[in-house]
């Protein structure tokens, strides 16, 4: 479908990215700051300098994810303009169908090439039948 | 988007590979794996005991790569999957490999081989001389030599499991099954090239389902008993799977190389695209961080543990040369791929995985030389050194005799049957696939 419609590649990845590669820093910095930093604890008779990474790993792992995931849901949910709690299309009839069977295409008004008339006319050119304005109610 | 295929556009009785297209390549292996086994066979006869070690580490990075291919036909058939039917038969080819690695594995039935290689073996065997004189039990009489030298208590305790009858009963266990897998699965395959029938389908998802299990305990147990049991007194519950780890991202990576080359002699055009490059891509990816996963896990558990005996695997690794080979594949086994793999569009590229691919098999085996190597010194000095000089020339000989002569029987042996499933309900499903 991204294909067909010519989409470009979404932006989501590269949020994730830098999400995931905050949750690393924050886990890290978090570890080193108050377990070598402030206070060293000696833990297993382990250094209380770099060298204690290793035990640091299991947190950086886990934060990274969290972190990846929250970016994942609300960066998408931005990107989408989610939520919102009406959308005017929510008024054509045949909407609901485009959630079971049906494709919907639907031309915004705010599209640059959008006239009132001539989209009408190219949707019918190009062999539409149920063509309907839909007008925001306010 | 491409055209959708059908069965009309598939050659009937599917693709048959002719070697003399790819005799380039093939030459390539007979020539390596020739000069390989010459050099190999002066120095299994002059230099027996550091030899050892090279002949087991050229044999296992050859087994890794087929039984990663015996994992992948499995996994395929259980999981019911419909993308792959069109290197379905490469992997099954591939796993069939596992007769010639067995060839190449027997010298280490040698007792001259295995007495430097598994120490245990060579204590086993002095106690079984003992056994002999005095009429007692080898293990009594092992009992008997560990009352003089502590450290062999270990290997009374170990006794029912580390015994020399039941490591060859074992070896010959994980050929036959690995064997048995590949062989019948191949077979079910092949005969639905002639009938089309969907049961070979449903009876090979059965079986896989069935034999996976064995399956697991072979790769397990096998990396145990030939690498693990190198220093009879360490141990991890991680190795099995580490080992496996390594297998099925090495083999991943020959699969994408072959396909290339296949296509590139004209092979497969019609029913391998971009697509099962992404797919087999996003395998490899995921194999990348599984790896690091178990590595990590294994490090973790034992830097943290802190237990002498167990610890002693790392400190070799992480002393003096072999700590640049620890960090080297730190970054090369699993950061570079990771970052290079991440992309998406990169992963359809077909440059980007050849060289990725070639780059993944070179660590594999970097990998591979890292866990047996760094026992060579130790072992056969006792401590005295780290590294025996010029060793290295007799694994890169070994490398090439196993790597060679695999390579070669398998790329000759391509021909036998069609390069992909030809009849297979789901081929068309394959060859359309889109993710």
């Amino acid at each position: 479908m991204d294909v067909a419609m010519g989409n470009p590649r979404s932006k989501l990845p590269w949020l994730v990215f830098f999400g995931g590669a905050t949750g690393f820093t924050v886990a890290f910095l978090m570890q080193f700051l108050t377990q070598v930093v402030i206070y060293p604890t000696v833990v297993q008779g382990k250094p209380t300098d770099i060298y204690t990474l290793p035990a640091f790993f299991p947190v950086m792992f886990e934060l990274t994810i969290l972190f990846s995931a929250f970016t994942t849901l609300f960066g998408l949910l931005a990107l989408i303009g989610l939520p919102r709690l009406n959308h005017p299309l929510f008024a054509s009839k045949r909407f609901p169908k485009f959630s079971d069977d049906g494709f919907f295409v639907c031309i915004e008004a705010r599209d640059a090439k959008f006239t009132k008339e001539g989209t009408k006319s190219f949707l019918e050119g190009i062999g539409g039948k149920n063509i309907e304005l839909v007008e925001d109610e306010i | 988007m491409s055209h959708h295929v059908t069965f009309q556009d598939l050659p009937e009785g599917g693709e048959k590979f002719d070697p003399a297209r790819g005799s380039k390549l093939i030459g390539g292996f007979a020539m390596a794996g020739l000069i390989g086994l010459i050099g190999s066979a002066f120095f299994f006869f002059t230099r027996t005991d550091t030899f050892a070690y090279s002949w087991l580490f050229a044999v296992f990075v050859a087994f890794t790569v087929v039984v990663g291919a015996c994992f992948w036909i499995l996994l395929h058939n259980a999981s019911n999957s419909g993308w792959g039917i069109s290197i379905r038969r490469l992997f099954e080819n591939l796993a069939n490999m596992i007769l010639v690695v067995g060839l190449f594995a027997l010298p280490l039935l040698v007792p001259a081989v295995q007495n430097p290689l598994w120490e245990w073996m060579a204590h086993h065997r002095e106690a079984a001389h003992h056994a002999h004189d005095s009429g007692e039990t080898v293990k009594e009489a092992l009992h008997h030599m560990a009352q003089a030298d502590s450290h062999l208590h270990i290997l009374v305790e170990k006794f029912g499991y580390l015994n020399i009858g039941g490591w060859h009963v074992r070896f010959f266990l994980y050929f036959t099954i690995l064997w048995f897998i590949a062989s019948t699965l191949r077979k079910r395959s092949v005969m639905q090239d002639s009938d089309g029938n969907i049961k070979h389908t449903i009876w090979s998802r059965q079986f896989s389902c069935l034999l996976l299990f064995f399956f697991a305990l072979t790769a397990t147990f096998a990396s145990v008993d030939w690498l693990m049991t190198l220093d009879y007194s360490w141990f991890s519950t991680m190795w099995g799977v580490y080992i496996f780890a390594g297998c099925a991202w090495s083999s991943m990576a020959v699969m994408i190389l072959l396909v290339t080359w296949l296509k590139s002699l004209g092979y497969l055009n019609k029913v391998v695209t971009d697509e099962h490059y992404h797919l087999m891509g996003k395998l490899l990816f995921a194999f990348t961080v599984f790896w690091a996963y178990i590595a990590f896990s294994q490090y973790f558990l034992i830097w943290y543990a802190n237990i002498t005996e167990e610890t002693r695997f790392y400190l070799t690794r992480n002393t003096e040369t072999w700590r640049w080979v620890s960090i080297f594949i730190l970054v090369g086994h699993f950061a570079g791929p990771f970052v290079i793999l991440l992309d998406q569009q990169r992963k359809k590229k077909t440059r980007w995985m050849v060289g990725m691919c070639l780059w993944i098999l070179f660590m594999h085996v970097v990998d591979i030389y890292w866990n047996i190597i760094p026992e060579r010194g130790p072992s056969l000095t006792h401590g005295e050194q780290w590294l025996i000089p010029y060793a290295w020339i007799q694994d890169v000989f070994a490398l090439l005799a196993v790597v060679g002569g695999v390579g070669f029987v398998f790329l000759r042996g391509l021909g036998k049957f069609s390069l992909y499933p030809c009849r297979d309900p789901r081929l068309i499903e394959s060859a359309n696939v889109v993710n």
